[in-house]
């Protein structure tokens, strides 16, 4: 009895103590962020605007900054930044929130799941607040993307293109030059596979980032997947097989079927000299200036199938504003305030902070003389032109696309039967669509 | 044979007829606070919520606008969702690869550590026990670079021995057992030390006894050793069996139900539906069906190891 | 005499041949671990070369992930890690016992109900508890945190087999020495138990150390990240420092190794059965 008395009593005590210390470091620890929940109630008019990202480390900081820039336009307004692990974000966290009726007041949302929001009414209507100067000074086709039936539904922030990054070293030594077409790409893919080092790295796992990368060899081709206007699946016929196809013989060629890295957004294995070739994005070029200076990595746009046209992804997050919150219209100004209005915060985000293509014009202006350095000109002067925007197909049809690549790529499927399996599934789910594409 | 009159008889206690004698009341009181606690925290922490899911099962939800109710419709079109059934079928072929290697090895390294004499098996004990410890995130990195086709340890161990290099997670053939041996590798030594618990209760002189009787290491085990595990035995049985049906952090991470479908099981198909395709209502409609197969094959399992002891 | 000698090099013999196999079964189970700690002291841009003996080692992985505040998030770990295991403890040896040595009204479906509560996936009810959460306003707060983490079936489960090893006549000579029925619990039960109450702790302890995805839901403020959030937080899209991932996998680790170091030995004294005075 009093053995057990003892231990329980210490355990208790024990944690007594350290429930102590945890109330007390939790309360006193540094806030990085913007988050002033235990502020004194003296500004009891202040309202509070939620501000949610995905991002993280120098990204995350910048983010998090914009809540001081804003106190000097509007003091009264304070932005409580939080941000969480892009895997979470979009699954659970956004999930849980909204379903409760805690969905934050400023949010990212990618092209993908945009329309899930703009459809439901949750995204705010922010037509409004767009000036007419702002409406001229964004790209056309990037406002299109974020306007549902006439309504402006969010705010465009960046621009990101996809493009073939190769180790220019390992081409020389195998007297090759970077590759035009698909059948070159196949061939140095080949010719580039040995000493474990992969000839190319495209994606393998299935995804929306899967399929954000291989839309472009489809578009090449002249195909597409949906008819927007007539609400029809168009995933067949030649241009789709041909598309398909592709990537399962990049992968018998010598694209690794699994990667070390959880996702080929990281150019990691391609800095480190493991591979020749990675289809990657505008987001690489200052992590190769940064970490992998050394590595000879050069640029070229995605290869062209014989009789096809040029293309690549222009994908990239938008703002959107919570319509539900009950400080929305605050929280619109914000958000308006930071990329529609404002040309030095998404000029720093595009330039310093990442690289990225802002769709205003403005701020391509300012910042003309960094689109011009380095790998960064490649993008600028012979990819930008043949970018188109990425699709924000509801994840249904995004699943549909998805199923058919995994299995061309790795259960030897048939591209034709593939095809015409997802086109079935996309046609039915169309029909009971009611939303818009 | 005679090893099996050393073990002393188990006695079945008596059942006690509920009348109104102070002390069967003064029992059921007692055991009732006992429980009070869990049962009071898990019917608000866990029912309540699945009756909440049970409810959005009959619903559409999409989480961002009201729910509507479909009543079955969630139901019936699950019967034709031949992604699901192909999903049920990834599971139990998991859970056949993953409960007997489990069971097994965790118990063979029980016996094995337990007849290390000394200090050196509390150091191995500790050895076996570090994988348990390690967060589902590092694991997966960690054998990400072990399997990885092109330049991991494992395919490098296999060149020297003139196999060839293998897909492990890239190939559909090979990733569901992959995601089972990375799962096993982090339970094992845990379930071995629940084994050994409970091999430490085993008397020495019953092993002692049967020596004597000229016993041979196989029928100390089938005799003594093993019946006197039955509880533990039922308990891991049981709890891996409903942990495999359970298997999703591991595959999330490492395969996203790939390559071409080959690890979706179950729970990861009944995520999908929830937080990619946000069709909530279905997705609960799913997670139903799923614990009507687990709790059929509990309640089967736990009847088969009925024997003697009180279920 | 030189059977003695013959009986003494036999044992000998045979304690090296375990202790070679059981140090073959360490390479084998630990190498991943191996790896882990190789990887953490590289360089984050020579993580992915997957060598065995690092070209340049480096600690800038663990002053990373050291950085930033590490120390809040740990002790917000510790606390929360602390509180559910001594609560889980003594809530589900009182349970287990019940179900197991006790008679009464509707044991059995009880008991189903209990275990039932594994076979829901964790997705399923994650939204309707943290709705639930809003409603008692128990959000960004570590009530939220900790309390739903207490109830749990397997806790119960692996007790109730436990004390259903125990020997029946157990109750009935306390009883007869004038015990009370939770005197009997907790004078008997609970100290026979202890290698059971260690490796549950063990074990609660680490799946709350490292549990994610319920913290992540219900906190909001960075003040009450645990640290499997703020470690999440380093894995961005192209500039994730590996190593730092590494890093604090064995950083996360290292306590756990130490306190079941020094609890092995409740561990392994269970009291043997042959004797109940």
């Amino acid at each position: 009895m009093k053995k057990a008395n003892r231990i329980i009593s210490f355990l208790l005590t024990g944690a007594l103590l350290i429930s102590a210390a945890g109330c007390a470091s939790g309360g006193s620890s540094a806030s990085n962020s913007a988050a002033g929940q235990s502020k004194p109630a003296a500004n009891a008019e202040k309202t509070k605007i939620t501000f949610w990202t995905f991002h993280t480390n120098a990204e995350k900081d910048f983010m998090a900054s914009l809540g001081e820039k804003y106190k000097k336009v509007n003091p009264n307004v304070e932005i409580v930044y939080q941000n969480f692990p892009e895997a979470d974000y979009m699954g659970s966290k956004l999930t849980t929130a909204f379903a409760a009726g805690s969905g934050p007041d400023v949010f990212v949302m990618s092209p993908g799941d945009f329309l899930k929001y703009a459809n439901s009414g949750v995204a705010m209507d922010l037509t409004s607040y767009y000036t007419d100067e702002m409406k001229k000074d964004f790209l056309p086709s990037s406002l299109q993307a974020v306007t549902v039936d006439n309504k402006i539904m969010g705010i465009p922030f960046e621009t990101e293109l996809l493009g073939l990054y190769y180790n220019k070293d390992m081409f020389k030594a195998a007297n090759l030059n970077p590759p035009k077409t698909w059948s070159e790409l196949e061939a140095d893919t080949k010719a580039l596979t040995k000493n474990k080092i992969a000839g190319l790295l495209v994606e393998p796992s299935k995804g929306y980032y899967q399929n954000f990368t291989w839309y472009p060899f489809l578009w090449q081709t002249g195909s597409n997947v949906i008819d927007t206007e007539k609400k029809t699946g168009t995933f067949e016929g030649a241009g789709t097989e041909k598309a398909l196809k592709l990537w399962g013989d990049l992968i018998k060629a010598g694209a690794p079927q699994k990667l070390s890295i959880p996702l080929t957004n990281d150019i990691a294995l391609l800095g480190e000299g493991q591979a020749a070739m990675q289809v990657c994005g505008t987001w690489a070029v200052a992590s190769l200036e940064q970490k992998y200076p050394k590595t000879n990595i050069g640029l070229v746009p995605l290869p062209v199938p014989d009789g096809g046209k040029a293309a690549t992804c222009a994908g990239g997050w938008k703002m959107l504003v919570n319509g539900k919150s009950k400080n929305a219209d605050a929280a619109a100004k914000f958000a308006m305030w930071a990329f529609a209005e404002n040309v030095d915060i998404p000029l720093e985000w595009c330039t310093k902070v990442k690289f990225a293509y802002s769709p205003r014009t403005s701020v391509v202006q300012a910042g003309k003389d960094i689109y011009s350095k380095g790998l960064r000109n490649v993008f600028t002067n012979e990819i930008y032109s043949s970018a188109i925007g990425e699709p924000r197909y509801p994840a249904e049809v995004v699943n549909a696309v998805g199923d058919a690549l995994q299995s061309v790529m790795f259960s030897n499927g048939d591209p034709k039967a593939e095809a015409k399996t997802a086109n079935d599934k996309i046609n039915e789910f169309l029909k009971t669509y009611k939303g818009s594409l | 044979m005679k090893a099996q009159s050393v073990i002393p008889e188990r006695e079945e206690p008596k059942k006690k007829k509920f009348n109104f004698y102070s002390k069967n009341t003064r029992e059921n009181i007692f055991a009732y606070c006992m429980l009070a606690p869990d049962v009071i925290g898990l019917a608000v922490f866990f029912f309540l919520p699945v009756i909440i899911a049970l409810y959005t099962s009959f619903h559409s939800w999409n989480v961002l606008e009201p729910m509507q109710f479909i009543g079955l419709d969630n139901y019936k079109a699950m019967l034709s969702d031949t992604q699901w059934w192909g999903s049920v079928r990834t599971t139990l072929l998991y859970s056949v690869m993953f409960v007997p290697m489990v069971f097994c090895f965790s118990l063979l390294m029980a016996i094995f550590v337990n007849s290390i004499p000394g200090k050196a098996q509390q150091l191995f004990r500790t050895l076996f026990f570090i994988p348990y410890a390690i967060s589902t995130v590092v694991a997966s990195l960690i054998w990400r670079f072990i399997l990885d086709p092109q330049r991991g340890f494992l395919n490098e161990i296999f060149g020297l021995f003139g196999i060839s290099p293998q897909g492990f997670l890239g190939s559909t053939k090979q990733a569901l057992f992959c995601i089972a041996l990375v799962s096993a590798w982090m339970l094992i030594g845990y379930y071995c030390i629940i084994f050994l618990s409970a091999l430490k209760d085993i008397p020495i002189s019953y092993y002692e006894a049967a020596k004597l009787d000229g016993a041979n290491a196989f029928h100390i085990f089938t005799n003594i050793t093993f019946p006197l595990l039955k509880e533990v035995s039922t308990f891991v049985l049981v709890v891996t069996t409903i942990a495999s049906f359970q298997v999703f952090d591991l595959i999330k991470i490492l395969t996203n139900g790939g390559p071409s479908e080959a690890t979706n099981v179950s729970v990861y198909y009944i995520y999908q539906n929830a937080f990619e395709f946000m069709k909530v209502g279905y997705s609960s409609a799913l997670a139903f069906v799923l614990f009507l197969i687990i709790f059929v094959m509990s309640l089967f399992q736990l009847k088969l190891t009925k024997g003697e002891t009180n279920v | 005499m030189s059977d003695q000698l013959n009986y003494k090099e036999k044992r000998k013999f045979n304690y090296w041949i375990k202790i070679a196999f059981a140090a073959f079964l360490t390479i084998l189970m630990l190498f991943p671990i191996y790896m882990m700690f190789v990887s953490s002291i590289k360089p984050s841009n020579e993580v992915f070369d997957l060598k065995l003996i690092p070209e340049t080692v480096t600690l800038e992985g663990f002053q990373l992930t050291l950085g930033q505040n590490f120390m809040s998030y740990f002790l917000n770990s510790l606390f929360v890690s602390t509180t559910v295991t001594v609560f889980a403890l003594a809530f589900h040896a009182m349970a287990g016992y019940a179900l197991a040595r006790l008679n009464f009204h509707g044991k059995n479906a009880i008991f189903l109900s209990i275990l039932s509560t594994l076979m829901i996936p964790f997705s399923v009810i994650m939204i309707p508890l943290f709705i639930l959460m809003k409603q008692f306003d128990w959000l960004n707060s570590f009530k939220g945190v900790i309390i739903p983490a207490i109830p749990h079936a397997y806790g119960i489960f692996l007790f109730r087999q436990f004390f259903l090893t125990l020997p029946k006549d157990l109750e009935e000579a306390a009883t007869i020495d004038g015990c009370s029925l939770f005197g009997i619990f907790v004078r008997i039960m609970l100290p026979l138990s202890k290698p059971i109450c260690v490796t549950l702790a063990v074990a609660f302890f680490i799946a709350n150390w490292n549990n994610y995805l319920w913290p992540l839901i219900v906190t909001q403020n960075q003040d009450m990240w645990v640290l499997q959030i703020a470690l999440a937080n380093f894995i961005g899209r192209s500039d994730t420092p590996w190593n730092a991932i590494m890093a604090s996998g064995v950083i996360t680790v290292l306590p756990i190794i130490i306190i079941f170091f020094i609890l092995q030995k409740q561990l392994v004294e269970g009291i043997k059965m042959s004797g109940l005075k």
